[in-house]
């Protein structure tokens, strides 16, 4: 069971409010005219859960190394909202060992995606910060080095079984349905998931799912079309929507086909 | 003094005038249509070109309506284009001979970017020269360098030499080499590093990072790390990793080679020999 991190928080003028969840930390100071966001990522507390609370300016000790965004605004509204997102580029994530995909047979996996923290004055509105919780490596997606795609490296393995997918409230999950519609065996070890195209939704124990992605892979053509499908609601349970994708939030046409890449 | 008078007076004709005004007039409207066409073409290569192709485009635009306007005008002025081509025959072998580099720029110039090995915004190195391109011209290339000087290059030099493109790929390999101590434990040297690099999160995953023996030398066994990083992070990657070794080797008590001699003292007459020989000798007369 998770706790709920996304929504709105009130932080009335003179007081600081202290947001943590997993590996980041922020501190949301309003001062007259002002909002002063703090923010801090430390790998050493990746198991912190959620918490929140209010506190005086004064009494505040933010440490020096947190990074400092300054806002002026004439806005009187008390509150800021948070919301939850995923990465600003693909994904890339691993099975735990090399499979092999049988001719016609079809793989449901579960894969992690790192989630990061929006937080803006309206809901839904311009960020004013968007930080991953966990910042996750870099990592090339591409045969050679002179090209390819500059992707995120999941730091979870994608698992064919719920049962072994870690409780993380930095991590939220996708189901991804590969069938191998050719006539040979598919070997893959890795895909790239572009984590911009989808959007998140809550389930009642706090997990955040996203669209399932249905994927039919034919002969070893490295590119492979998908389909967005609906929220897995038969694993996950009942679900509500929390955050659209940012493709849909920055006015890019949803595409229902995406771009998927298997190796 | 007459004759010379007769002869001013004959040019300015009504006839003669108009004609002028109106060559005076098409240079005018010609140069204003250049310069007009070439901010239009700018404006809309913004976008859908590169810098390079937007900024040569643009010029050969504007080369091209000047010189139009230039023909149009000598036409207005009663010299004919066929005219010009005759006597041109004789003042091409003459400026042939003298344009030859100038031809092999030009020549050199449009190879370069039919290759298109570099645009402009690149960062290059030539002849010892490091700079970004700034613009990519009939003749020559411009650098700005690093400490901001500007830096003018034929394109016949840049057909000739050899450069480096440090932006033509978008990925970056970093090296580090080293040395460590024979008595060092190369085994948790090794793993060491490769933490580091897991953990920094500008360093990929993928292409893993690499850990190669170098050689055995005299005081050090010498190693290269290398990891990859997008070109935007090399610099930063580049600074950060050696503090965290240099750190992570002082903290695992694992010696960072040094210089080192051994010197080795032997005895080599035997004692009672030239020992005693000396020592029984009168002193040397001052």
């Amino acid at each position: 069971m998770l706790e709920q991190w996304w929504g709105s928080f009130e932080v009335p003028e003179g007081q600081e409010g202290r947001f943590e969840v997993s590996a980041l930390q922020l501190w949301v100071r309003h001062v007259p005219g002002e909002w002063r966001l703090k923010s801090l990522v430390d790998d050493e507390r990746q198991a912190q859960p959620f918490s929140w609370y209010c506190q005086p300016v004064d009494s505040s000790a933010a440490p020096s190394e947190a990074s400092l965004l300054r806002l002026v605004t004439r806005a009187n509204d008390d509150r800021v909202f948070v919301r939850p997102a995923l990465a600003d580029r693909a994904i890339v994530v691993h099975t735990e060992t090399p499979m092999l995909l049988l001719p016609n047979q079809s793989v449901e996996l579960f894969m992690g995606l790192p989630l990061w923290v929006v937080v803006s004055q309206t809901e839904n509105g311009e960020p004013l910060l968007d930080l991953p919780i966990w910042r996750p490596s870099d990592t090339w997606f591409g045969p050679p080095t002179q090209e390819g795609e500059l992707c995120y490296a999941g730091r979870t393995s994608a698992r064919l079984n719920m049962a072994d997918m870690p409780v993380r409230s930095n991590l939220a999950w996708t189901v991804i349905k590969l069938r191998n519609t050719g006539k040979r065996a598919l070997p893959f070890e890795r895909l790239r998931v572009p984590g911009t195209s989808l959007g998140l939704y809550a389930a009642q124990n706090g997990w955040l799912w996203t669209e399932t992605v249905h994927i039919d892979k034919r002969g070893a053509a490295f590119q492979t079309e998908a389909r967005l499908g609906e929220p897995p609601r038969e694993v996950a349970g009942p679900l509500e929507r929390v955050s659209r994708s940012r493709a849909e939030l920055s006015g890019t046409p949803l595409a229902r086909a995406l771009r998927v890449l298997v190796r | 003094m007459e004759n010379f008078w007769a002869f001013l007076s004959g040019l300015w004709t009504a006839e003669k005038l108009l004609m002028a005004g109106r060559a005076a007039g098409v240079l005018v409207v010609g140069l204003l249509t250049a310069w007009a066409v070439g901010a239009l073409l700018r404006r809309l290569l913004a976008t859908r070109a590169s810098p390079q192709y937007a900024l040569l485009l643009t010029r050969a635009a504007r080369y091209g309506l000047v010189a139009l306007t230039l023909v149009v005008m000598l036409y207005e002025l009663g010299v004919h284009p066929g005219a010009l081509l005759g006597t041109a025959g004789v003042l091409t072998v003459a400026l042939g001979f003298a344009s030859q580099t100038a031809a092999s720029n030009i020549i050199s110039g449009l190879f370069l970017l039919a290759e298109g090995s570099f645009k402009v915004g690149d960062l290059i190195e030539v002849d010892g020269v490091r700079g970004k391109v700034t613009s990519v011209d009939l003749l020559s290339i411009r650098l700005q360098t690093l400490d901001n000087l500007m830096v003018r290059i034929a394109n016949e030099t840049l057909i000739k030499t050899r450069f480096t493109n440090f932006a033509h790929y978008p990925i970056r390999r970093a090296d580090f080499l080293f040395g460590l101590a024979y008595d060092a434990d190369l085994k948790v040297a090794r793993e060491l590093l490769e933490a580091i690099a897991e953990r920094h999160p500008l360093c990929f995953v993928e292409p893993a990072p690499l850990f190669v023996y170098l050689a055995f030398e005299e005081s050090a066994v010498r190693f290269q790390f290398s990891v990859w990083t997008a070109r935007e992070n090399y610099v930063e990657v580049r600074n950060d990793l050696p503090l965290q070794m240099l750190k992570a080797f002082r903290e695992a008590n694992i010696p960072v080679a040094r210089p080192l001699r051994v010197v080795q003292l032997e005895q080599v007459h035997p004692p009672g020999t030239i020992a005693e020989a000396l020592a029984g000798s009168d002193p040397p007369e001052p």
